[in-house]
């Protein structure tokens, strides 16, 4: 007897099922953080400032001086713009590619609304920048479609105002890549502490009887039931300098000077490992629940000494749970902002301070957004390495 | 949801008064979480509509820092103003990110109505177009605003500085200047600064002997950047950064500190309400205030209006001084205040001898470029 055929096919059914996730992440994740990413070469608030302005300098071919339609879509624009109070953000724009540009945008837009009707000339008589044809030319760049200025900055580079060519920065004003090497490495430091203290843990847990296990698992769990901050700052009361663990190895006379536990790199991996300890923990901790203990017990009764049936038979069996709590805690370090910010010193400033000063600060949403894309980069880099690494672990495995 | 059943009150609690409040309840219940301010005013809304059918119910959403600063103004703005007038004070808090009204501007969809802004928002956000610019003719004459507190696009509410603190039971005769800030001979010990570099260069400049008046003139120029971190540099190995405005006293008290700068009010709150051995150092302090603003296309204007010239009322803002230890900015107030209370305010004449007027609008437009050099020279 013939069985009819399936209305869907296993795949297609799994991807049915799997319809309204995909869809909520498209909706409300990958949409606006697209959108939001897409800042970080293109900025789409000078064009709806600006639209004629920004026409009729992409219409002009950059060479000599602009023709006066340029000239009276720049009045007209900015004088509407500056009724609106949104000529500076024009002048600020323009700034980054010329500081002479800023003054001259808001001279000329303070005289557009007070006079508009202009002449071309009484326009490049406001400002010697109207009359200075580089200038025109730095002012359609940065009406350009797309810019890779951000993306530049963020990687502490920028394009020479005359040549155009690609340069470093001044080295006082190069910032983002000591930032994210800082980054990256105070996350490795904290996965590897957490790693070092979650799996000899996870192997004493799994040990216990149901009771005790459970016991032990509340007690891992217990800092996911307060907020990153109160932790934070109960970190501050036990470290400082006349803080409760100084205070105690001084009055025990173990130390005689108050040791430097805080508002230092010390007190910031301290804080974060403490924090991120649960989420390396219990990736493990499922693992080796899974793990039977009958082949460790086979390769010894096979002649394996126990430090040889651990590192042949177990670890390997175990490290799937290992990369995944790995996996997870450095990428949540990566975007650590207020621990560092408590307990670190002054040089621990991590990359994600820098996406909110742009955010909230400068309002510069397009540099905020390059920031932002370097870590998310640097984040799917690891997350590749990551998934490439697996399978060869699960082989190992089989 | 929230969000929905805001706007959407009116009409809902007219139409079926008791449907709403069911259905509020139902969330309350399904949430099983403490009602937050916002829906428990939406219900008493509610119920105020069932009672008083006749009645139109306005309410205004007014965002501040949260905190100790926002019980003290909800005693003395927010409730007396919904008592002399009706309109009903819905609070939100946030911690100053400029991004949140940038979004409502821009999506043209204004939820907030008045919010509390600090000077470096407003040198922004004023520019940027973020806010209403602001008609003087229905909040109170700019005449009668201390200098810098009248601005086109928000009003100046309260008089915050930057000042120095210390712990007299340390320093028998204490520093009485800035100078002594950075003169570890004569006053040894660590320093805590805030990690921005807002003020700090400019008392680093003034410990040199800049002159007041001249510091942003000098701060515009790169030689006197480099000069600024110059001084900075001779005290660097004994300064510790604070990031919130609560640690500075936590410091001090924990003698984690000798001298510290810090917000005036948060110093003057720990000695009177906590009664620390803390002493203020008035000289060259950085003057600066919060301003009231109304983020660009809100809506209820009426209202927002009539609540920011009721908290410019002299008597109405002398009362804030008795909560929190901040100056008023309407001139007449300081005169409705009990002169022992004056004393622990910036703007008392006594503490006016040489003040250093903060230029948001020089961080505006530099802030940028000097916080990348900052946060290198703290890593360095």
């Amino acid at each position: 007897m013939a069985t009819p055929a399936p209305f869907l096919s296993a795949r297609g059914k799994l991807v049915l099922l799997a319809l309204p996730m995909l869809l909520f992440m498209l909706l409300f994740f990958f949409i606006p953080v697209g959108s939001l990413l897409v800042r970080a070469v293109q900025d789409p608030e000078l064009g709806a400032i600006a639209p004629n302005l920004q026409r009729e300098l992409r219409a002009w071919d950059g060479q000599g001086t602009p023709p006066d339609s340029v000239v009276l879509a720049l009045r007209d624009d900015l004088a509407a713009a500056q009724k609106d109070r949104r000529a500076a953000i024009v002048a600020k724009r323009a700034a980054e590619a010329d500081p002479k540009l800023r003054p001259a945008i808001m001279d000329a837009a303070k005289a557009s609304l007070a006079d508009p009707q202009l002449s071309v000339q009484a326009v490049l008589n406001l400002d010697p920048v109207w009359r200075d044809a580089a200038c025109w030319t730095r002012l359609r760049d940065v009406f350009a479609p797309f810019t890779d200025r951000y993306l530049l900055s963020a990687l502490d580079l920028k394009r020479d105002r005359d040549t155009q060519e690609i340069v470093k920065v001044a080295p006082d004003q190069a910032i983002f890549l000591a930032t994210l090497q800082r980054t990256l490495g105070v996350s490795l430091a904290v996965t590897l502490i957490c790693l070092l203290l979650a799996y000899p843990l996870a192997y004493v847990v799994v040990r216990q009887g149901p009771v005790m296990q459970a016991l032990m698992l509340t007690f891992v769990m217990l800092p996911f039931w307060t907020s990153i901050l109160v932790r934070s700052a109960a970190w501050l009361v036990l470290l400082q300098t006349h803080g409760v663990v100084n205070e105690t190895l001084m009055s025990l006379s173990i130390i005689s000077e108050p040791l430097k536990l805080v508002y230092s790199r010390s007190g910031t991996i301290l804080a974060m490992v403490h924090i991120q300890l649960p989420f390396t923990f219990l990736p493990i901790y499922s693992v080796m629940k899974s793990v039977p203990d009958s082949y460790v017990r086979a390769a010894q009764s096979l002649g394996a000494k126990p430090f040889y049936a651990f590192r042949r038979i177990y670890l390997p069996q175990t490290l799937p749970g290992v990369a995944a709590g790995c996996l997870l805690t450095f990428i949540l370090c990566l975007g650590y902002y207020i621990t560092p910010a408590l307990l670190g010193g002054p040089a621990d400033q991590l990359l994600s301070y820098y996406v909110a000063y742009y955010l909230n600060q400068e309002v510069n949403w397009s540099m905020a957004s390059a920031v932002a894309l370097m870590l998310l980069v640097v984040t799917l880099v690891i997350y590749t390495i990551y998934a490439r690494f697996v399978p060869v672990l699960r082989q190992v495995e089989g | 949801m929230l969000w929905l059943l805001r706007k959407s009150d009116r009409q809902v609690s007219a139409l079926c008064g008791d449907l709403s409040l069911n259905f509020m309840e139902l969330i309350q219940h399904q949430k099983g979480f403490k009602v937050s301010r916002k829906l428990s005013v939406s219900a008493t809304i509610s119920l105020s509509l069932l009672t008083a059918t006749a009645a139109v119910a306005n309410e205004i959403t007014i965002t501040s820092w949260g905190g100790t600063y926002q019980d003290g103004q909800r005693v003395t703005y927010f409730e007396p103003f919904t008592a002399k007038t009706g309109t009903k004070v819905v609070e939100e808090t946030y911690s100053g990110e400029l991004a949140k009204i940038k979004a409502q501007v821009d999506s043209g969809d204004v939820t907030w109505d008045v919010v509390d802004v600090d000077s470096n928002m407003i040198a922004t956000g004023c520019d940027e177009g973020l806010f209403e610019t602001l008609d003087y003719s229905r909040i109170l004459d700019r005449s009668k605003f201390i200098d810098g507190a009248a601005t086109d696009c928000a009003v100046g509410t309260i008089v915050v500085t930057t000042v120095t603190a210390y712990d007299k039971t340390v320093f028998a005769e204490g520093p009485k200047t800035v100078n002594d800030f950075f003169d570890l001979q004569k006053f040894p010990g660590k320093r805590g600064l805030w990690k921005r570099p807002y003020v700090n260069l400019e008392w680093a400049l003034i410990a040199d002997g800049v002159a007041i008046g001249d510091v942003y003139k000098q701060l515009s120029t790169p030689e006197g950047v480099d000069r600024a971190f110059a001084k900075l540099d001779t005290i660097k190995d004994q300064l510790v950064w604070w990031e919130a405005g609560a640690q500075p006293a936590q410091l001090l008290a924990d003698k984690e500190v000798a001298i510290t700068s810090a917000w005036s009010g948060r110093i003057q709150t720990a000695i009177s309400k906590e009664n620390k051995p803390f002493a203020v150092v008035w000289d060259a302090q950085a003057l600066d205030f919060n301003f009231w603003a109304i983020p660009r296309g809100a809506k209820k204007l009426d209202d927002s209006y009539a609540f920011i010239a009721f908290a410019s009322d002299a008597s109405v803002m002398s009362k804030q001084s008795l909560v929190s230890a901040y100056g008023p900015t309407n001139k007449d107030a300081l005169a409705l205040i009990a002169p022992d209370v004056v004393e622990t305010l910036p703007t008392a004449e006594s503490h006016m001898t040489n003040p250093l007027v903060y230029d948001a609008k020089f961080w505006g437009q530099n802030g940028e470029e000097l916080t990348k050099r900052f946060n290198n020279w703290l890593a360095k």
